[in-house]
């Protein structure tokens, strides 16, 4: 199939935008300032976009039509509790955090809980799993949206991809990070309504559309008990899957390092306050869109795809033909396959070019690159400021990271970026898969000592080493043990031991453990000693 | 806990999470309301979840947090500056 010179257009002007704004900003590097958090001199509504394009990353724009696509209804529930997560930290983390004004995540730990070097150590741990997971889960989907529309070989589309993300983060830190996460964030809403729009227009509307699932897949519509013995899928066969997907992602926007580190980017508090109204305007856009798209995949890949009715070997060995959405997809991961990533990841993809339209295509692949490049970028300021300035300079007084910390950044975003383009090139399953468990941790490890932290004078030291030091290898167990054990990440990992060999309880991602983990936090401060009055009122009771 | 928590914070969660669960039990106990129950030729689950819980209702309570605390502090600072000059 040839790549239509439309698409390719498109492509080569996202890219032109890109490293214009990687070339014109270089000058951040003068002030280390500048470089960290962008002079603190970002206005709401580019600091808005920015949010919405770092915290949404390619398991967004691929992962979660995909997931519609094959749980059904149901999960338009899990895209409500992430853009209803958005608003929630305006007040608990986003305002308190900005009026503080640290340079890095680890800094507010830190200072409220009194210990400046192992804490930033131990903070560190999950914080650069997550950005090792989600780096190359990042660079990944760059490689994917490159691949299967351009044709791009996929080694070369992921050396592209690092390659751009390295040129405006080596030159332009924070400030070039912002801007073109900015104009990525208002990019990938676009693609998302416009693509959304075109799968409405094609059937006619949202009554034509919905009329079309239920006749291709009844089930489709169903929540749990809503039929005996049917469901739209085994995870929802209980209320407790629709509500633990609500809950996997809800609170990841208020706690998660690459989404908070963006408060301290914003001008005043106001500015911090109002930049979360602007990302549910561009956040929520974009959902809109990939709802529509992730509802009519299915059927819309079977009505019209290219692929179907072409030659295809069945598993017997015997000649047969495509004729079905999960045939296309299979075809699709034969031929453009990147190693552990599941058939269903194309169905975003597939349904679009099911439309047959190369402006529609062009501006998929520049908002599916701009999403990935954008949360890997966001990543990476995350992971350079933590090696470089957190753990080098401040933990362990290193002369050469303290005297040049522009330097150091960089070249610790060059070390990320090749570790991560490294694992990119024939990434497991598991390293994919990994992103979801990155978010279960992060949020029980560190986001509940912040937000407890910011909120409770009782919020002691002890407590936030407790927590990392139990949750951390609890959490990685129990999500491995149900991935490997149980063949999904979204059983509850004890179902087997609790209720009998085979019986099967959804917990999606053990998202309860981020509950388990505030309790915990709370009776393990009660016994322990708590911080200095200093201590408490200068990073708890002022920050209100 | 949450001392100096304003007030909005509380009734703007009550409001989103009283929304949420109280239609999905509603979903869960009326068989055919996500599908079959429509506006015209609309399914209404596009509109109380698609357009309004998805969109509408989280943007409403963001502005919400950015605007009243906005006119508190405004408030405070005249108050402030009615006060410093009759002192």
């Amino acid at each position: 199939m040839q790549v239509n010179p439309i698409v390719i257009f498109m492509t080569v002007a996202y890219f032109a935008v890109i490293f214009a704004i990687g070339y014109m900003t270089r000058k951040a590097s003068a002030n280390p300032m500048d470089y960290y958090v962008a002079g603190r001199k970002i206005g709401p509504v580019v600091n808005g976009a920015a949010l919405a394009a770092t915290f949404l990353s390619p398991a967004s724009f691929l992962g979660l039509p995909a997931f519609i696509f094959l749980l059904g209804y149901p999960f338009w529930w899990a895209m409500v509790g992430i853009i209803g997560g958005m608003p929630l930290a305006t007040m608990l983390t986003a305002a308190p955090l900005r009026k503080y004004a640290p340079v890095s995540f680890t800094d507010y730990y830190c200072d409220r809980y009194e210990d400046q070097k192992w804490l930033r150590v131990l903070l560190g741990i999950p914080v650069l799993m997550g950005t090792w997971a989600y780096v190359v889960l990042s660079l990944v989907g760059t490689g994917l949206f490159m691949m299967a529309i351009l044709r791009v070989p996929y080694t070369s589309a992921v050396i592209i991809g690092a390659i751009a993300v390295l040129f405006y983060v080596y030159l332009g830190g924070m400030v070039a990070t912002t801007w073109s996460t900015a104009f990525q964030g208002m990019l990938m809403a676009l693609a998302a309504v416009v693509c959304g729009l075109a799968v409405l227009g094609y059937y006619g509307g949202f009554g034509n559309m919905a009329d079309a699932v239920f006749t291709h897949t009844p089930n489709f519509w169903l929540m749990p008990y809503n039929q005996p013995g049917a469901f739209s899928h085994p995870f929802f066969r209980s209320w407790l899957g629709v509500i633990g997907f609500f809950f996997v992602w809800h609170f990841g926007f208020a706690t998660m390092p690459y989404s908070v580190v963006r408060f301290f980017t914003a001008m005043d508090v106001s500015s911090a306050r109002k930049s979360i109204v602007w990302c549910g305007v561009f956040g929520g856009s974009m959902y809109w869109g990939l709802i529509i798209i992730g509802t009519a995949a299915r059927n819309i890949i079977e009505k019209l795809h290219p692929l179907i009715g072409q030659a295809m070997v069945n598993p017997d060995g015997t000649p047969g033909v495509i004729a079905n959405t999960m045939q296309v997809l299979a075809r699709i991961r034969a031929d453009f396959g990147v190693g552990g990533a599941a058939v269903t990841d194309y169905s975003m993809v597939a349904a679009i070019e099911s439309l047959n339209n190369p402006w529609l295509m062009g501006l998929l692949v520049a908002g599916g690159l701009a999403i990935a490049m954008s949360t890997a970028a966001g990543w990476v300021v995350v992971g350079n400021v933590l090696l470089g300035r957190d753990w080098l300079g401040k933990a362990f007084g290193n002369k050469w990271a303290i005297e040049n910390p522009v330097k150091a950044l960089r070249v610790m975003t060059v070390i990320i970026l090749l570790i991560g383009t490294y694992y990119s090139l024939n990434p497991a399953a598991l390293v994919l898969d990994l992103s979801g468990w990155a978010f279960i941790v992060l949020i029980a490890t560190l986001g509940v000592p912040l937000v407890f932290g910011l909120w409770w004078p009782r919020a002691t030291r002890a407590a936030t080493y407790a927590t990392i030091i139990v949750f951390f290898p609890l959490i990685l167990y129990s999500w491995l043990y149900a991935r490997n054990v149980l063949k999904s990440p979204h059983w509850f990992f004890l179902s087997e031991v609790l209720f009998g060999k085979d019986a099967r309880i959804a917990t999606p991602h053990q998202f309860y453990w981020v509950f388990v983990a505030a309790i915990f936090f709370v009776v393990v401060s009660l016994l322990t000693k708590p911080a200095s009055p200093q201590a408490v009122k200068t990073y708890c009771e002022d920050l209100h | 806990m949450f001392k100096g928590m304003k007030p909005v914070f509380w009734w703007g969660m009550g409001l989103f999470y009283g929304y949420v669960f109280l239609m999905m039990i509603l979903e869960m106990m009326i068989p055919g309301l996500t599908y079959q129950v429509k506006i015209g030729n609309v399914p209404l689950s596009f509109l109380y979840n698609h357009l309004f819980g998805l969109y509408l209702l989280p943007l409403g309570i963001a502005y919400l947090f950015w605007y009243i605390p906005e006119q508190e502090d405004k408030k405070a600072a005249q108050t402030q500056g009615v006060k410093k000059s009759a002192g």
